[in-house]
């Protein structure tokens, strides 16, 4: 039937450049994201390595105080908001409806919207650099540090509108997967015969969902109080900063669960695969990602040990944070049982998973000594907690996200990564990280504060600064071969064809890289490690699958149609976070733009909606979101 | 009361009236929750807050089960909207234990210390900016003085010295008395008027506290506890007019 | 599973199939709502740790007007029978219904609105706005959220009440009108929570509490 959009064609086109702006397809978007956040993860390192030549010499000059409160605000940022979780994004989008056995997303032209979401607000953040306001007040920007008559200028304006935007993009990405893998795993997958990548991303949906509207409410307060004057966090006005911390904190640790559950789910999928053996414990794996999900809500407020919340929310809060370390310990020995026994075949995705539980370790030993509140007295503010963080996001999260890079690079492009450079990559990126993090536990337990960006040399901190900045050039050659190594492996990687690593999953089911289809008849699941199964069973009746699922003709298959809207929609929230950027001198509103914005936005939902998400209709439900 | 419409089996959709039903139900419950507010009694009283809480609850759930249909769809649906209610809930209601039971906050403290914006340093590459309700202005020596009516004098200067004491002085951050403040960095005040006598010889009681206040490092206690040099100065105290010293000495003078 | 040997197990379910029976953008605004609710749940909190801690009035005693807005609750609450009268017609394909009962919601969510808008310009002209003192702050913030997404609302309920008119509502799109539905009674039972809390509990909350030991005008602030 005609709808309102049909003035404007529905774009067709299956190639160029407007192809990938008007994408609704899975496969595409992951490709987007990967991209994307790939390239601030070298920008926010890029950040990293001006933070460690400022700190590799006392006394330093090369950048002036601001520009290193600067450095440390950005390079945070970015690493968490802009390269790991997009990277589990990217993961999520390519990976999800193949190992679940569906076509595509529930909601395709939401997941598009998303990334173009994400997109535009990672620009927004990052145009603070173009006109020198840039956000300088660390990535957790504490109250009220960030009011307006200290951080004057537009820096930290563009940090919460930027994180806003942001937060609309993790939000749509995450409704868009929990109801994806609640509503569309094919046939025979029940919940407990889900992969375990696929449950990771479903945990982390859920925390994503939930801990998201709470920064966002604490980033309405805080721009309300610098643009309209109000008191949530202004002392003078009886507001409180302590609330900022509790606000932004309820959001931050569930964030940091948020960032680490998906590389769990990726090393639990590689350590089976490269051990030839299940996962140990499946059932206990699953359950313990399901008590962190919900624990984490629990043990905010170790991160204000020393705020003076009193001795009672203390020991409250490190008695719960000290649980937590219970399921992941359980998860680290069913890894472990996973090897035990098993025909250990170490390539580079493995050499990546084995670093990462190596590393996390490290990281959430460290992590339990905080959580004591006297020993975290110490500790807090310090190097030793830069150590813990780095531990667990560089050992933990990247080394997860590069295993499952090279892991699933073969059924995205159809080609292997290559093994040496693999191997130098790894040992690059392992060796590297110890060098410059473990000093930093010493740094910090020998007194030498965060954000600082000088020292003198009475403090004894010299040589492990130098030497944590020297292992910096190591990381970066460590990323460098990596990149080289991709680059390589796109071009004239060996074929991979559609099951390199003899895995279990339904995504080496079909051809790499897989059609636009994904599956030319819907999967019926057989049990947990289905491929495994089939597999085995037919190696034995002697008919071994030799190749991948037949491909069909994919004009008979109807997949959904390409969209502008989503990127209009997209734009319109752009226009409208950017737009309290600008005070126009007005008397009643002063701040028109936004209200542009949402015109665009409106629009954009409106186009959305009124367009079929197919083609012919089907069954009447027209309107879609 | 009761609060159960008829029940429908296989319809799916209740009637017109179940639905009326239903609605009148919630104007009911609503008349109540009004009802129990007329009263001036009860108004802003802590004995309604639970049957207001309750009545609510029970409209909340109303409206959740039957016009937004929980109560007959897939219970999936049911669990996932009960996580982030359940959720918001505890962790707010986490926030408010933690803002209110533990420990009185340092609100109090910050908003009569609260530096006026204009106080800033000049130079360091921050504007100053006017706040509208200053509390402090800048004196013609440059330092800050708090903006503070001069007390009217006679009646009550123990009570004007305890909220001196207890505010614009700021000597509740590190000094105790027992009731009224509980700082922990200096000499602990609970009976300074009764041992402020026996401190320093041939001084009384009254010059002692005074002297003590306008020029800390004149004379420190020996074996009294937490007496130490050079932590209190008269920097501390120069922003206190004689009105208030006048204040705060007889308030402590009052500690026996 | 008997499944051809050496070959893919496959199934034959069709391209309405789901892993729950349940449709995709129902469940999503389950999900979507529980997000909200954690939403409304911070602003309630901040609303609920500031209370009585404003430094200056006017304070709720002064100015919250019970009476108007268990008015405005009520207009409110007969929306949502509104609603589930839409969607009633919806189901058993009334046309003329659909149009008078989502066109009766939206007008009344309208009403409520402009009540809203009677009240904040009364308190603007009281004196209290949203940097005056924190209980401006936060009543402010968590009414005017709750307002907009009242006021998103009654959009989505026009656009459906313009599709009505054109004939493209029926049983066959009850999902659209029952999708609106929980939307719109989910911002009712949200008022319900603020009107308690912000109204018939906390709108008698006079000055500063006893916390605060800081006799206002010592510190120079007009009243």
């Amino acid at each position: 039937m005609a709808t309102a959009t049909d003035v404007i064609a529905r774009p067709a086109s299956a190639s160029g450049l407007w192809s990938w702006i008007t994408t609704v397809d899975h496969k595409r978007i992951g490709i987007l994201y990967g991209v994307t956040a790939f390239m601030f993860f070298l920008l926010a390192g890029v950040e990293a390595g001006v933070i460690r030549m400022q700190l590799a010499v006392p006394d330093n000059t090369l950048v002036s105080p601001d520009v290193f409160n600067q450095m440390f605000t950005m390079h945070a940022t970015a690493m968490i908001f802009m390269a790991i979780m997009p990277m589990g994004a990217a993961f999520f989008n390519y990976i999800i409806p193949l190992a679940i056995g569906a076509r595509d997303v529930a909601f395709p032209r939401l997941n598009a919207f998303s990334y173009w979401t994400f997109l535009f607000g990672a620009l927004l953040i990052h145009t603070s650099f173009v006109v020198q306001q840039v956000p300088d007040a660390g990535w957790f920007s504490y109250a009220n540090l960030t009011e307006k008559p200290f951080s004057t200028g537009l820096g930290i304006d563009f940090w919460a509108l930027g994180l806003q935007v942001l937060g609309v993009a993790s939000l749509a990405a995450a409704f868009n997967f929990v109801v994806t893998i609640i509503n569309m795993r094919a046939p025979g997958m029940s919940l407990m015969r889900m992969p375990l990548f696929v449950w990771m991303t479903l945990i982390t949906s859920i925390l994503l969902v939930l801990a998201f509207p709470v920064i966002t409410v604490g980033l309405i307060e805080l721009t309300f109080d610098r643009l309209f004057g109000t008191n949530f966090f202004n002392t003078a006005g009886g507001g409180d900063p302590i609330l900022w911390q509790h606000l932004f904190w309820v959001f931050g640790h569930p964030e940091v669960y948020i960032l680490i559950l998906p590389a769990m789910g990726i090393v639990s999928e590689v350590l089976p695969t490269f051990s030839k053996k299940p996962l140990f414990g499946y059932p206990v794996v699953v359950f313990s990602g399901i008590v962190i999900g919900i624990m984490g809500w629990m043990v905010w407020s170790h991160h204000m040990f020393t705020v003076g919340l009193g001795p009672v929310a203390n020991s409250v809060f490190t008695i719960t944070t000290m649980l937590i370390a219970v399921p992941t310990g359980v998860k680290i020995f069913n890894w472990i049982g996973t090897m035990w026994g098993g025909s250990i075949d170490f390539k580079t995705p493995m050499l990546f998973a084995l670093g990462f539980i190596a590393l996390f370790i490290v990281g959430g030993l460290s992590g339990v000594s905080h959580a004591v509140s006297p020993s975290d007295a110490q500790q807090q503010d310090t190097y030793y907690i830069v150590a813990h963080i780095h531990y667990v996001l560089f050992g933990g999260s990247i080394m997860g996200i590069f295993s499952g890079i090279y892991y699933w690079f073969p059924k995205m492009t159809g080609r292997l990564m290559n093994e040496g450079l693999g191997k130098l990559n790894f040992w690059l990126m392992f060796v590297g990280m110890n060098i410059t993090f473990f000093p930093m536990h010493f740094l910090g337990l020998n007194g030498m504060p965060r954000r600082i960006y000088t020292y003198t040399s009475d403090y004894g901190w010299d040589w492990l600064n130098l030497l944590a900045s020297a292992g910096y050039f190591v990381l970066f050659a460590g990323v460098a071969v990596f990149l080289i190594n991709f680059i390589k492996s796109v071009k004239n990687g060996q074929v991979s064809g559609h099951d390199p690593w003899d895995a279990p999953g339904l995504e080496w089911t079909i051809a790499s890289p897989p059609p636009v289809y994904n599956f030319a008849k819907v999967p019926q699941v057989v049990g947990l490690d289905h491929y495994w199964l089939v597999k085995r069973r037919a190696e034995a009746e002697g008919n071994p699958i030799t190749g991948p699922e037949a491909y069909v003709d994919p004009e008979t298959i109807h997949m959904p149609n390409t969209s502008y809207w989503p990127i209009v929609t997209a734009f319109g929230a752009l226009v409208l976070a950017a737009g309290f950027l600008v005070e126009f001198p007005w008397p009643y509103i002063k701040f028109p733009i936004p209200f542009i914005g949402g015109i665009i936005a409106f629009i954009g939902v409106l186009g959305w909606s009124l367009e079929p998400a197919a083609p012919e209709a089907h069954h009447g439900s027209e309107a879609h979101h | 009361m009761s609060t159960h419409p008829p029940e429908h089996h296989e319809s799916r959709h209740p009637t017109f009236k179940q639905y009326a039903t239903i609605a009148i139900i919630l104007f009911a419950i609503t008349a109540v929750e009004f009802l129990i507010i007329v009263p001036e009694g009860l108004k802003g009283s802590g004995v309604v807050i639970a049957p207001l809480v309750a009545l609510s609850a029970v409209k909340f759930a109303i409206v959740i089960m039957f016009y937004m249909h929980l109560k007959f769809d897939n219970r999936l649906l049911g669990s996932v909207f009960l996580t982030g209610l359940v959720l918001a809930f505890m962790a707010g209601g986490a926030v408010l234990a933690l803002f209110g039971s533990f420990q009185p906050t340092p609100r109090e403290f910050a908003a009569a210390n609260a530096v006026a914006y204009t106080h800033l340093v000049e130079g360091d590459g921050h504007e100053e900016v006017e706040l509208e309700h200053p509390v402090h202005e800048i004196t013609s020596d440059g330092g800050t003085e708090m903006v503070v009516e001069e007390p009217t004098g006679g009646a009550d200067l123990v009570a004007q010295g305890q909220a001196i004491f207890t505010g614009s002085g700021g000597c509740l951050a590190c000094h105790a008395v027992e009731g009224i403040a509980s700082g922990m960095l200096g000499p602990d005040l609970t009976h300074i008027g009764t041992d402020a006598a026996t401190r320093k010889p041939e001084t009384s009681a009254h010059d002692y506290i005074t002297e003590s206040i306008k020029e800390p490092e004149a004379f420190v206690a020996t074996d009294v506890e937490r007496a130490n040099p050079g932590i209190m100065t008269s920097a501390l105290t120069s922003s206190l007019s004689d009105a208030d010293v006048e204040a705060l000495v007889d308030f402590l003078l009052a500690q026996k | 599973m008997a499944y051809a040997s050496g070959q893919l197990p496959t199934s034959d379910v069709d391209h309405t199939y789901t892993s729950t029976g349940l449709n995709h953008r129902k469940l999503l605004m389950w999900v979507f709502l529980s997000s909200d609710c954690m939403f409304f749940g911070a602003l309630i909190a901040t609303y609920m740790v500031y209370r009585g801690q404003s430094l200056i009035g006017p304070y709720p005693i002064d100015i919250i007007d019970v009476p108007i807005t268990t008015i405005s609750t009520f207009v409110l609450l007969c929306s949502s029978f509104a609603m589930v009268q839409a969607l009633a017609a919806t189901n058993r394909n009334d046309q003329k219904g659909i149009q008078i009962w989502l066109l009766a919601t939206a007008f009344m969510g309208l009403i409520f609105i402009g009540f809203q808008a009677y009240e904040f310009n009364l308190f603007l002209g009281e004196g209290l706005r949203i940097d005056t003192n924190l209980f401006g702050t936060t009543f402010f913030t968590l009414t005017g959220f709750h307002g907009a997404h009242v006021t998103l609302g009654i959009v989505w309920l026009l656009i459906l009440f313009v599709m009505g008119r054109k004939g493209r509502l029926g049983p066959a799109s009850a999902l659209d009108v029952e999708l609106a539905g929980l939307y719109w009674h989910f911002v009712d039972i949200v008022w319900i929570v603020i009107f308690t809390l912000l109204y018939l509990i906390g709108g008698f909350d006079a000055g500063p509490t006893a916390g605060l030991l800081i006799e206002p005008s010592l510190l120079a602030f007009p009243t």
